[in-house]
């Protein structure tokens, strides 16, 4: 789904909606198909594609120019960590947001580190989108 | 009595030579043994007058002091008309008893038998011969050497002691230089010393080493004088006696003793052996060997020496050609059997040709040269351990009896050290054995040890990864579930919003979700601590200690180095999972919120000490549960710990809190 055709979306009172890109890191299919049904829910919000590993995500990104990547830590090979601060490198105006199930302060310590713009467990998923909005007006 | 002219001149030259003569001259009938005439001589040399005795005969007078001597000397004028030289006694006027030469011869004087005797006193001579056979016989019978020499060395005296001693007879020795009759060691320095000192104090008394007759070596205790001879010249006495039988004692007390010295210093059997030999020669043989009893009843040669090391070689490899029989009645193995010494002074062509087994034998015995041998035993405490064989071969020396006992008192002496030296060896051979077993024994301890200490980090190391394994499972399958019940669950709400009872319901799901995936997360975080990865094992202990805050209400204070590191993982996770147990009982048991962890280093051990102000216990109430660790529910890990040298110690008494000390070798934190 292109920028554009995004773009058309409209509210319920007509007026149009400012929709907000999202791309998905997440290895584990089932919580990647639920996560993507939470955000594909929400009317601003575009789930514009999905990855299972930092490797494919990598990949697809070089295409694609999401507002803000959210992004498991647990995956296989590269891990979310790593992600997150390659894209803190190569891409510094992308926004990432940490979605995981560590609910540890070393974890969100290093995350902030490596540059994510925020960190979320998936505890509760109305967590999620506010941290999914919060992120985006960061 | 004179007929004529001629006769009368004859006359008078007879009368005054008759009277002048030196001789003393007397006329005496032959029928009466008057005396008609005597000269001046005869009336000086009796003291008669010639009133005293012209006309009366020589036994009125009193002349004969051996009447036999008259018989004897008329008796044989009477059968031959003369008296040729025989020595006689007469008495002087004086009663003086002299003797005199007398010859005597019947003549006619104008017609009348007559005897005219002619003597000459040699008392004075014979007196002179007598001293001198007397000095002779003296000289002879002194055991010294005595020599007597004019200014130039010639011999002038040559007494039986110096025949014995250099085999020249005295007619042999007189009259020729006495450095071609005396071969001795008297240097130039020494021949000098003595010219001065004979110059200066006319005496001069030193030790010399000569050579004797038979060609062996003595040693001479010389004296030396410089004696007047005559018409102002001198000549030289000397005087030697033979000390060498003295200076052999004093040589072999004394080389007893170095050699005592010497053997003892040594414990090693061979070198001891090799020295007894080569101490010997050449001095007291030109050959010696030690043979040795070994246990199989064989007869080992040890050792050989002579002082030509080509020629300890050529008897090496004879040794080989020849074996000791150790059967021979003969030698080194009836020594060795019997324990009696065996001499022979002289050893002759015979004996060889008695010794050798063969010709070939016979022919390398008689290139040896033997000329005197002695086999004595080497003996300790009663044992025979071998012999020692003494031969003389180049030098002149025979052994005799008193070699004999210096040689056994000088193998009694080896043999002891010999024995002394084998204790030791035997002594040292078992302390080597048992070294030997004692690091073997220890080799296999560090080996086991290892391969224990191995065994026990393989097995934290595996339980550490089980456990993560369980962690990863639990955190990539059953929470996702979880999480995804827990998102499905939302959905469902949206769809229910009317009921509210069945969204009560839900919540309450919703809920029980939650603290199910707070379970699973705390236990994904206690089976496999997030940062135990890395080697900072402060890290991890920082981490455990918000853990414990943050799950457990227990404020944990952490003192550490942070350079401290423990590259071991299995150590590392083992100290990691020990101070979690102990803060765990902290939480358990102590009934209080605060714990400190300490970690220090000394120059041996990492030293952990986890410390609360909590109730404490009586730590006898532990003792039952010792021997399976420290009664504090460690019993694993303890074990786990003293396998890599570490150690676990409890202090506590009731009120006054809890101090667990956990002790780790440095060495282990870095173990491969």
């Amino acid at each position: 789904m292109s920028n554009a055709l995004r773009a058309r979306r409209v509210g319920s009172g007509g007026a149009p909606i400012e929709i907000h890109t999202l791309f998905l890191v997440e290895d584990h299919p089932t919580m990647r198909r639920v996560l993507r049904q939470l955000l594909d829910g929400e009317t601003d919000l575009d789930v514009i594609g999905e990855a299972d590993s930092a490797e494919d995500a990598l990949e697809q990104l070089a295409a694609l120019t999401p507002d803000l990547l959210l992004v498991d830590l647990s995956l296989p090979g590269l891990s979310g960590m790593d992600l997150v601060r390659l894209l803190k490198q190569q891409r510094p105006g992308l926004r990432c947001l940490v979605v995981t199930g560590h609910t540890d302060g070393l974890y969100r310590a290093a995350a902030e580190a490596a540059g994510a713009t925020g960190y979320v467990t998936k505890d509760d998923p109305d967590e999620v989108l506010a941290a999914v909005r919060a992120a985006l007006q960061a | 009595m004179f007929s004529d002219r001629e006769d009368l001149r004859s006359a008078a030259t007879f009368t005054k030579v008759f009277d002048r003569a030196p001789l003393f001259l007397a006329i005496s009938s032959l029928e009466t043994g008057a005396f008609i005439a005597v000269n001046d001589t005869f009336v000086n040399a009796t003291g008669y007058s010639r009133d005293e005795v012209i006309g009366r005969t020589a036994g009125e007078i009193g002349l004969w002091a051996d009447p036999l001597e008259k018989q004897a000397g008329l008796s044989q004028l009477r059968r031959h008309g003369v008296l040729d030289e025989s020595e006689v006694h007469l008495r002087l006027a004086s009663g003086e008893v002299r003797t005199f030469l007398l010859s005597a011869e019947i003549t006619d004087l104008d017609g009348e038998a007559c005897i005219l005797n002619a003597a000459v006193d040699i008392t004075e001579r014979k007196r002179a011969e007598s001293d001198r056979a007397f000095r002779a016989s003296l000289l002879d019978n002194l055991h010294e050497s005595v020599i007597a020499t004019d200014a130039d060395r010639r011999v002038t005296a040559w007494n039986l002691g110096a025949e014995r001693l250099f085999g020249h007879s005295e007619s042999e020795a007189l009259g020729r230089p006495v450095g071609e009759l005396v071969t001795s060691n008297f240097t130039d320095v020494q021949r000098q010393e003595s010219a001065a000192s004979l110059a200066e104090t006319g005496f001069y008394r030193t030790e010399v080493e000569v050579t004797d007759a038979s060609g062996e070596k003595r040693i001479l205790d010389s004296v030396n004088v410089v004696v007047p001879v005559r018409e102002g010249r001198s000549g030289y006495l000397s005087i030697a006696r033979d000390v060498t039988e003295r200076k052999r004692a004093e040589a072999r007390l004394r080389f007893l003793s170095d050699a005592s010295e010497i053997l003892f210093a040594s414990l090693d059997v061979e070198a001891t052996l090799e020295q007894l030999a080569q101490l010997v020669v050449p001095e007291w043989a030109d050959w010696c060997a030690v043979s040795l009893l070994e246990p199989d009843g064989s007869i080992r040669p040890a050792a050989v020496a002579h002082k030509d090391p080509e020629k300890v070689r050529w008897a090496r490899k004879l040794r080989e050609r020849f074996p000791v029989d150790p059967d021979s009645s003969l030698g080194t193995p009836q020594v060795i059997r019997s324990g009696e010494s065996e001499i022979y002074t002289d050893i002759s062509d015979e004996m060889l040709m008695a010794a050798a087994r063969s010709e070939e034998e016979l022919e390398v015995l008689r290139q040896v040269t033997y000329r005197s041998v002695m086999i004595v035993p080497l003996k300790s405490r009663g044992r025979t351990l071998g012999a020692l064989t003494w031969v003389r071969a180049e030098t002149a020396e025979r052994y005799d009896a008193a070699a004999l006992r210096f040689a056994e008192e000088l193998a009694s002496r080896a043999g002891t050290a010999l024995d002394n030296a084998r204790l030791f060896e035997e002594a040292s051979a078992a302390q080597r054995e048992l070294a030997a077993l004692n690091s073997t024994l220890e080799r296999r301890v560090v080996v086991r040890t290892r391969q224990v200490r191995e065994l026990a980090g393989d097995l934290t190391l595996a339980e550490a990864r089980e456990r993560a394994r369980l962690a990863q499972v639990l955190h990539d399958e059953l929470q996702q579930q979880l999480y995804v019940v827990q998102f499905s669950l939302r959905d469902v709400r949206k769809t229910i919003a009317d009921n509210a009872e069945a969204v009560a319901a839900l919540e309450a799901s919703s809920a029980l979700l939650r603290d199910a995936l707070l379970t699973s997360r705390t236990t994904t975080a206690n089976l496999s601590p997030p940062v135990l990865r890395g080697e900072g094992l402060v890290e991890a202990l920082r981490w455990l200690g918000s853990d414990m805050e943050g799950n457990y209400g227990l404020e944990v204070s952490l003192d550490a180095s942070e350079q401290l590191t423990v590259p071991n993982e299995a150590v590392r996770v083992l100290l990691f999972n020990l101070v979690r147990e102990v803060l765990f009982n902290v939480v358990k048991h102590a009934a209080i919120s605060a714990a400190t962890v300490v970690l220090t280093e000394n120059d041996d051990d990492l030293v952990i000490r986890v410390h609360d102000a909590g109730k404490g216990f009586d730590p006898a109430l532990l003792d039952d549960d010792r021997e399976h660790g420290t009664g504090l529910g460690l019993s694993g890990v303890h074990k786990r710990l003293q396998l890599f040298g570490g150690g676990l110690a409890v202090e506590s008494e009731p009120g006054k809190g809890t101090l667990v000390t956990i002790t780790m070798p440095r060495a282990s934190l870095t173990l491969d």
